[in-house]
Parts: structure tokens; C-alpha cells; sequence
């Protein structure tokens, strides 16, 4: 079943891919053909190495498992099926692809081989990651010895050795950056969810001792399970990372995305969601309804104390690997980053005003209460919490992004910019629109004298209003402010042909220009367009649709009929 | 020149705005904690325990505090046998506070129907509409069916 799915996600994948290309130099219906077919021929392909692998893990399974009583070797007829069809067939497709790739050389340059290649060595890498996991488990006496376990390690071992073999060949190595991200990503969040549990772990043994907890726990289980965790996370993050990914084009937009979102955004977040419980638990202890011994209040520090040290560890790893930032002309991931960091602060810190709202509401709609489970308290307590940690994280960034806008057009119109500040006014909007209906609704119902107690129905629903509504409010204002510093520059061309041109250079023209701009590429060796030749070039021109050619010289620039 | 002169001007009074601004919002806040805190530490009105609301908020009291012996002290003998091995106090009260709705006496029996508020993050809520019934016997007012939370009061044989 499992291997049916992941034929059907290849089979979608490519299709994904390949209509997200730019036509090539072949014609529609030849890249059709060709693209149908290679869809066929690597999802087969696919589909018998995963048949062949789970074969072989099981037959290899039953010859080392050396703790069986009594087995029934029933069980290896479907394995032995699998590899009855899967051997053959996947031998001659191998050999079909090999021939192939000798006789048309380009065939190797295709995207449906570089998206083979890279889910077949993702897919290979985390059965390999999880059966690996399992056997170090087993050698550290965290878990019984696996059989199983330790077949499916070393088969699975050898079907990503072999795909790495065709990865470091492959001739498009700038399309597999994405394959050696990802690996580098299955490594980073296992690495650091075994060092995580390790420090915790340690930590919590050292816990319980200092309490004099006769009854607590052994945490070795705990530890050994997560150094495994560590060891192989730590192999494959030195391995695709270390000696792969950081050694390719760091200044590739695939390559930072990776460093900023996953890297230095993930492990921001997840310092200061530790940096959140563990101030709540100092607040709880020093004015709330907290536990009856210290011990016990805090028994959750080792867990937050490792999530912070991991987490600082990521952002700050993460953040050296990316070069200084640069004021002018910043890259668009950058402000990705900064308005995603914003929205994490904007969430939590509004989440703290709401909940404080409706406390506050709380305090004037008491009447005919007659008991409670009494931790109103640490709910009060927490959204201080949350209104500590959002508010400097929301404001620093903001303040910051505020100041690139004051003085440059290209950050104020840019897109990170525009979606952040619709998706606050949209979903602030929507929110507080939804919450001023709940509240009429409770209105009217105590009109008709359908209500005991007005302000307790509709205290949540106002705190909302307030809260969610001056959020949206206040992005309404930024955004016309923004948009009367900086109007959008709109040439009156509306399409453009680039002749010669870099990608880069056509989203460059189309971002300054408001155009739809399509590029052709050339089979001689001519000059590429530049941006500034293209600008300047289009300077004055009054119609819609232009061509641009590269001449050596100033560009060439035909208008068009509509 | 006249420009930078006006937006000089500008900048100038924005700063002098912002200050009043800040020290608004500052007392907006200290106001909304104050008032917040005075609520979360302050403890429900006290109703007279002879009456069928008090015995009421004896019980929900001792509901709330988890202390399952209390709760049957405010319930009829019968009906305090029949709850003593009731497992269901366990499930259902964290985060949850109880409101009176409205009282019906007649004679010696009375209703009390009650309005239980669950809410376990202070924003998303839902509530439970519930009726405590009671009888009157020697000048007590006792809960004479299981009420809520209680809702698996079988004597065992």
C-alpha cells in the first residue's frame, strides 16, 4: 500500500514539475511525448526498487533474527512475490534508463531524472534513518534486538549508496540542491531532537536526585533512546550538510530559504516558546496558584532548558552561515524571514491581550457566580507571558522593517510586505467582524430578555473586537501610508518578450515594470540582457506589448501589435 | 529648503505625540492588569447555606476542589450511597466555573439550574446548562439526584 502511494506522489510530482517548467527549444508535442514517457518509465523504476527493497528486507530479516522461538514462514511468500516481479522488472528498466542515458546525453539533463534520483535517495535515506534508529536503540539496550529492523538498515543503506552514486554523476547538479536540502533537513530535525532529549534527559535525572524523588523515574531508557537519535541525526546532517549542501551556492534562493526558515526561524521559535514556559512557571511560582513544592512546579524546566539550549544552537549556527545582510537591495527571503518572525510576535502577543481582556470583562461579570476550579490566576498569568515574550520579539522586528520602509520603495512594494500586510488585515478583519456579529447576536438576545448576564456572554467576543480589530486597523493605515510614500511605478507596457535574458533579469524587469514578461533563450553565444540596458530601453515606450532583443549594444526594442 | 523645514516639523510633532500616546497605552494596560488580577483573586459572593443556592455552592465547591467525600456531604443518604463509587468527579471540572441561572423552590422540593462555563486557554468556551434538584427534610436542603458532574451514581451489589 505504502509503496503505491509514494508511486502515485512520484507520478503527481513529476507531472507538478514538469508543468512548472519554461518551454524548452522542443516542440509542444514532442515535450509531451517525452514528458509522458519519462513519467512512466522513472515511476516504474521507482516502483521496483521500493518493491525490490521490501523484499529483500524481509527474506534478509528472517536469515538474522536469532531471538525467534517459532516462526512461520508463510509470512515470506509476499516479500518473495515482490521480488519475483519487482528483480526482473526493475533489472530491465534499469538497463532501458542506462541505454538511454548513453545514447542521448540531454536525457540525464531532464527534470523527471533529477526528481527520480531525488526521491528515491530522500525516500531510501529515512526508511534507512528510522531502521537505523531502531538498531542503535537495540545495541544501546534502549530496545530488543531487531531483526528485522537491522536488514531493512542495511538494504535500505544500499539502495541510497546507490542513488548517491547517480546523484554525485547527475549532470544538473544545481537541480539536486533541493535532494541534498532535504537530506540536510531529515538530519537537522532528528540531530536535534536527540540532543534535546539527551540534555533533557541528563538534566532530569540530576532533577529528581537533587528532589530526593524516591519514586522517580530512571531516565537512561530516555537517554540512550535519544543519543541514538543523536548519532544518526548527527550523520546525516554531517553528511548532507556539513560535507554536501553548505559547499554548493550559498547565495541560491533553495540554499537560503533552507538557512533562513528552517534554520535561524525554527530554532528562534522554538527558544522562545522554552524561553515562554519557563518564564510562566517563574510567574506561576512567585504570584499564581502553583504547585505544592518547588520540585513539582518546576518539573518541567529540563525539557524547556533543552529546547532553549537547542534552539539558540540552530538560530545562531544558522545565522553565521548566512552572509552580512545588506540594506540595498536586500533579498526578498530576508523580509520573508522578518515578517514571519513578526507575525510569530504579533500572534502571541495579541493572543495575551485577549485573554487579559476578557479577565478584565471577567472582573465586572462575576455576579451569580457560585465556584470555580480557582486558576484564573495562572490564566491571567500566562497571557503576561505571552505579552513579555510577543511584544519585544513583534516590536523589534517591526520597528526594524518599519525603518527599510521609511526610506526604500523596493521594501515597501515588495511582496513579502504586501502579503503580510493583507493576510493581518484579511484574517484580523474577518476575525473581528465574526466576533462583532457574535456580540450583536448576544445583544439583541438579551433585548428579547434571552440573557442572564450580557457582558459575560459577549466579554470574549468584545476582547476580540478590540484586540484582533485594532490589529487589522493599524495594518489598514500602514498599508495606505505605504502605498501614498511609494505608488507602484505602472509603465502602460504590459507584456514583454526578453530575448536573452536571465530569469533573475526577467523578474527583475517584471517586478519594476508591473509587466508579464516572458523570456526566449538563444542558441548563439550573444551578450544577455541587463537590467539596467532593459530599463532604460523601455524608458518611454507607449506600447503594451514590446520585444526586446539583445544586440551586443544598447537592447533592441520592437513594439508589438495587441 | 521649505520642505525639509516642514518635515523637520513633521517629525518634530509626531515625537511630541508619541510620548502622551505611550504613557495612554501604559496606563490603558496597567488598568486592564489591575483589573484582571483583582478578578482572578477574588473569590465568588458566599450564599447562605441554609438555602438551596448555599447548599448548592457547597457542593460545586467541593466539586471544584476534587474532594469527592465533601461533594455527598450535601446530598441526601440515598443518593450519597449510590455516588460514593461514581468515578465520574474525575473528568470534566479543570477550567470551569459555575453560575447560578435561576432558583425554583416549591414546598419542599427545590431546582437550581446552573450555568457551567468550560474554558481550559481563556478564550475558546463552551457551556453546559445543567439543573440541580434538592428536597427539604428536618430543615436541610439536600441534592436529591445525581447532579452534575455525577452522572454514574449505581450502587454496586
Amino acid at each position: 500500500m505504502t509503496w503505491v502511494i509514494l508511486l502515485v506522489a512520484a507520478v503527481a510530482g513529476v507531472a507538478l514539475f514538469m508543468s512548472a517548467r519554461r518551454p524548452s527549444t522542443e516542440s509542444t508535442a514532442e515535450q509531451t511525448g517525452s514528458t509522458i514517457r519519462r513519467l512512466f518509465q522513472y515511476a516504474l523504476l521507482f516502483g521496483a526498487v521500493v518493491l525490490v527493497s521490501i523484499g529483500l528486507s524481509a527474506v534478509l530479516g528472517q536469515a538474522v533474527t536469532i531471538n525467534e522461538i517459532a516462526g512461520d514462514r508463510r509470512s515470506l511468500a509476499l516479500p518473495l512475490a515482490y521480488l519475483s516481479v519487482g528483480l526482473p522488472a526493475g533489472l530491465l528498466l534499469a538497463r532501458w534508463v542506462r541505454k538511454q542515458h548513453l545514447r542521448q546525453p540531454l536525457e540525464a539533463e531532464s527534470p523527471a531524472w533529477t526528481l527520480y534520483l531525488s526521491i528515491a535517495s530522500i525516500t531510501s535515506l529515512i526508511v534507512f534513518v528510522v531502521a537505523a534508529l531502531r538498531v542503535l536503540e537495540a545495541l544501546f539496550g534502549a530496545e530488543s534486538y531487531s531483526g528485522d529492523a537491522l536488514a531493512r538498515m542495511i538494504v535500505w543503506l544500499a539502495v541510497w549508496a546507490g542513488h548517491w552514486v547517480l546523484v554525485s554523476g547527475a549532470p544538473r547538479q544545481d537541480r539536486l540542491v533541493w535532494h541534498r536540502l532535504a537530506g540536510s533537513a531529515t538530519g537537522m530535525v532528528v540531530g536535534t531532537v536527540g540532543l534535546g532529549n539527551t540534555i533533557a534527559s541528563g538534566l532530569r535525572q540530576l532533577f529528581d536526585q537533587m528532589s530526593g524523588d524516591l519514586a522517580a523515574a530512571n531516565y537512561s531508557w530516555t537517554w540512550r533512546n535519544a543519543v541514538s537519535w543523536l548519532i544518526v541525526g548527527g550523520l546525516v546532517w554531517g553528511w548532507y550538510w556539513m560535507a554536501n549542501a553548505i559547499r554548493t551556492d550559498r547565495s541560491s534562493r533553495p540554499f537560503q530559504g533552507y538557512v533562513v526558515i528552517l534554520g535561524v526561524l525554527s530554532g528562534l521559535i522554538t527558544a522562545l516558546v522554552a524561553t515562554s514556559g519557563l518564564l510562566y512557571d517563574v510567574l506561576v511560582w512567585l504570584l499564581g496558584d502553583a504547585e505544592s513544592s518547588a520540585w513539582k512546579q518546576f518539573e518541567s524546566v529540563p525539557g524547556g532548558v533543552a529546547a532553549l539550549v537547542t534552539g539558540l544552537w540552530v538560530w545562531w549556527y544558522h545565522r553565521t552561515v548566512l552572509a552580512p545582510e545588506r540594506s540595498e537591495g536586500r533579498p526578498e527571503i530576508y523580509r520573508v524571514y522578518d515578517y514571519l518572525v513578526s507575525v510569530a510576535g504579533l500572534v502571541t502577543s495579541t493572543t495575551g491581550a485577549t485573554i487579559l481582556l476578557v479577565a478584565f470583562f471577567d472582573t465586572f461579570s462575576r455576579q451569580g457566580e457560585v465556584a470555580g476550579s480557582g486558576r484564573g490566576i495562572n490564566l491571567v498569568l500566562a497571557a503576561v507571558t505571552a505579552l513579555l515574550v510577543g511584544v519585544p520579539v513583534w516590536g523589534l522586528v517591526w520597528l526594524r522593517t518599519q525603518r527599510l520602509a521609511a526610506g526604500s520603495g523596493d521594501e515597501t512594494n515588495s511582496v513579502s510586505r504586501r502579503t503580510y500586510l493583507f493576510l493581518l488585515i484579511g484574517v484580523g478583519g474577518t476575525t473581528a467582524l465574526i466576533s462583532l456579529i457574535s456580540v450583536f447576536f448576544s445583544v439583541f438576545q438579551s433585548i428579547l430578555g434571552e440573557t442572564s448576564n450580557l457582558l459575560r456572554d459577549i466579554r470574549i467576543p468584545l476582547s476580540l473586537v478590540i484586540t484582533v480589530g485594532s490589529v487589522a486597523v493599524y495594518h489598514w493605515l500602514v498599508f495606505k501610508r505605504d502605498r501614498v510614500a511609494y505608488p507602484v511605478e505602472s509603465s502602460g507596457i504590459r507584456s514583454i518578450l526578453l530575448v536573452g535574458a536571465t530569469e533573475e533579469v526577467g523578474k527583475a524587469v517584471a517586478h519594476k515594470t508591473g509587466a508579464k514578461v516572458q523570456i526566449l533563450e538563444r542558441s548563439d553565444d550573444a551578450e544577455m540582457l541587463a537590467f539596467d540596458d532593459v530599463v532604460r530601453a523601455l524608458d518611454g515606450q507607449t506600447s503594451a506589448r514590446v520585444l526586446v532583443v539583445a544586440t551586443g549594444g544598447p537592447p533592441q526594442v520592437v513594439p508589438l501589435r495587441h | 529648503m521649505a520642505k525639509n523645514l516642514v518635515e523637520e516639523e513633521d517629525t518634530g510633532m509626531k515625537d511630541r505625540t508619541r510620548t502622551p500616546l505611550i504613557v495612554l497605552a501604559a496606563v490603558v494596560f496597567a488598568a486592564v492588569l489591575g483589573g484582571a488580577l483583582y478578578g482572578a483573586f477574588a473569590e465568588p459572593d458566599t450564599y447562605d447555606p441554609t438555602t438551596p443556592e448555599g447548599v448548592v455552592q457547597t457542593y460545586l465547591k467541593a466539586v471544584f476542589d476534587g474532594d469527592e467525600l465533601a461533594s455527598l456531604d450535601s446530598m441526601t443518604a440515598d443518593l450519597a450511597d449510590r455516588c460514593q463509587d461514581a468515578t465520574s468527579l474525575d473528568y470534566g471540572t479543570d477550567g470551569a466555573r459555575a453560575f447560578l441561572d435561576k432558583t425554583t423552590i416549591d414546598n419542599d422540593t427545590a431546582t437550581v439550574a446552573i450555568e457551567i462555563r468550560h474554558s481550559s486557554d481563556g478564550i475558546d468556551e463552551w457551556i453546559e446548562n445543567e439543573t440541580i434538584w434538592l428536597e427539604k427534610s428536618a430543615d436541610t436542603w439536600q441534592i436529591s439526584q445525581p447532579p452534575w458532574p455525577y452522572w454514574d451514581c449505581v450502587k454496586e451489589q
